[in-house]
């Protein structure tokens, strides 16, 4: 049975797309998915297509800058938004910390009131936190992620 | 805790609610947080209302100087009572009966037209017969020899109560709907009582809304008329398009007019609620109450009403 190559092409530009791929596939992942395929004939007919390999990756350069380009953009938008959402948090706990201090001045007499109060504001204050901290370690793993590829990048169009 | 120590509380905490919303509208510009904050103002309002329930266990001994007195206490307890998760939900099981969808009551209290009026004063009018219902089903009367007023949801799981108690958790339930709620005050009695509007009477100038409203006792009020099976209830006469006047008005173009008669003396038997005093569970307003048409007089009209409809059929 003739192999169609060009059918395994498109097969390997779907999966490049896939975020965990990010527009590159090491050999060896491309050797155990492709199992029954002669590689080697494969990597002949691809790098006539303009396919390379580089650091045992394979990878077309101009998909390759496209799915860097769009990635990278896509998480920084995210980053933006983040940090949007991190700066109404705050402004939302500076606003709840001064109707704290307002509920608690009208119960400064009363110990029982006034601990309820505390426990009422110390659980608000609680999610928020946890909401900001979730915030942050996206904020960090989409930067982690915008390193690696650029980092990728570098390395495979030098 | 003390009783007094309790309502000073939740004035308090009414009067602080309300200072820090109005400080919340003057200084905070954004909208969401605006609303956000607003929110979480009510919620720590009701988190003490609750947890001040739940710490005092509310059962109060007294013995009150003066009606006023008394109806200060039975306040503060209808008011916990409709902040109370059980009740809002035990009302709100009650309520999606007959309104399934989104309850607005100020449908009813503050119709758009009439159509508004009468496409939805029905559902809501049973709404109140039914808690009447299943408050009286489920909770038996019993005469208390000491004066113990129980919190609204102690009531509830407990079963029993008397005249007071039933007071406390009838209007705490209606409260907890937004129906507009006073108590009565007669002789050694008290009862529950809501402002509902009735169909008759007069019309608005300015929306040409027929609408009155009318002091309902809820005090378990069943009649037995003859060519009735069913009992009939005050609710009966408040749905300007219940099938009861629908009935009454058959029966009489059918010659039986006896049936006036009792209607008559329904009206008279009624008479006995005017002389209660009746005083207002906020947000209502005594003003609110001095409007009202007292419940036999709502009978009374009834009454024309059903003669101008016979006199003009039989013109007809």
């Amino acid at each position: 049975m003739k192999i169609n190559y060009k059918d395994i092409e498109e097969k390997i530009i779907n999966l490049i797309y896939k975020p965990e791929y990010l527009g590159f596939i090491d050999i060896f992942t491309l050797k155990i998915i492709f199992k029954d395929i002669d590689i080697k004939e494969l990597l002949r007919y691809l790098k006539k297509d303009g396919w390379e390999i580089k650091e045992n990756y394979l990878f077309n350069k101009n998909i390759l800058k496209k799915i860097f380009y769009e990635e990278r953009e896509k998480l920084k938008k995210e980053i933006l938004d983040i940090d949007n959402k991190i700066n109404l948090y705050k402004k939302f706990e500076e606003s709840l910390d001064n109707i704290k201090e307002k509920w608690l001045n009208n119960f400064k007499d009363n110990l029982f009131i006034e601990n309820l109060i505390n426990k009422f504001f110390l659980n608000k204050f609680n999610r928020i936190n946890e909401n900001i901290n979730n915030l942050i370690n996206r904020k960090k793993e989409n930067e982690k992620i915008i390193n690696t590829i650029e980092e990728k990048y570098r390395k495979l169009f030098k | 805790m003390k009783t007094s120590d309790v309502i000073a509380i939740l004035k308090k905490i009414e009067e602080t609610r309300k200072e820090v919303e109005d400080y919340i509208k003057k200084e905070i510009k954004e909208d969401y947080l605006l609303e956000e904050i607003s929110k979480i103002n009510n919620e720590i309002a009701l988190f003490l209302i609750s947890n001040i329930e739940k710490s005092s266990e509310i059962t109060h001994i007294f013995k009150p100087k003066s009606i006023e007195e008394y109806y200060d206490l039975i306040k503060e307890k209808i008011i916990l009572g409709s902040h109370s998760e059980i009740i809002i939900n035990e009302a709100n099981r009650i309520r999606e009966k007959f309104v399934k969808d989104e309850w607005d009551i100020d449908k009813i209290y503050y119709p758009h037209d009439f159509d508004d009026y009468k496409n939805n004063s029905w559902k809501y009018i049973h709404v109140a017969k039914e808690i009447e219902k299943h408050v009286r089903d489920k909770i038996k009367y019993i005469s208390e020899p000491d004066d113990i007023i129980y919190p609204a949801p102690k009531i509830l799981e407990q079963g029993y109560g008397d005249c007071d108690d039933f007071t406390v958790l009838l209007s705490s339930l209606f409260r907890s709907l937004n129906f507009k709620v006073c108590i009565g005050f007669i002789k050694n009695h008290i009862f529950s009582s809501l402002v509902l509007p009735s169909a008759e009477v007069y019309e608005d100038e300015k929306t040409k809304i027929n609408i009155k409203y009318v002091i309902v006792p809820v005090d378990n009020i069943r009649f037995k008329l003859r060519y009735f099976k069913e009992e009939i209830t005050i609710y009966d006469f408040l749905d300007f398009f219940s099938n009861f006047r629908e009935r009454l008005i058959n029966l009489i173009l059918e010659g039986k007019l006896e049936i006036m008669e009792e209607i008559i003396k329904i009206k008279d038997k009624l008479s006995y609620y005017n002389e209660a005093k009746y005083f207002p569970i906020p947000p209502l307003e005594y003003k609110e109450i001095k409007e009202c048409m007292k419940i036999n007089d709502l009978v009374a009209k009834v009454i024309s009403d059903i003669d101008l409809i016979i006199k003009y059929k039989y013109e007809n």
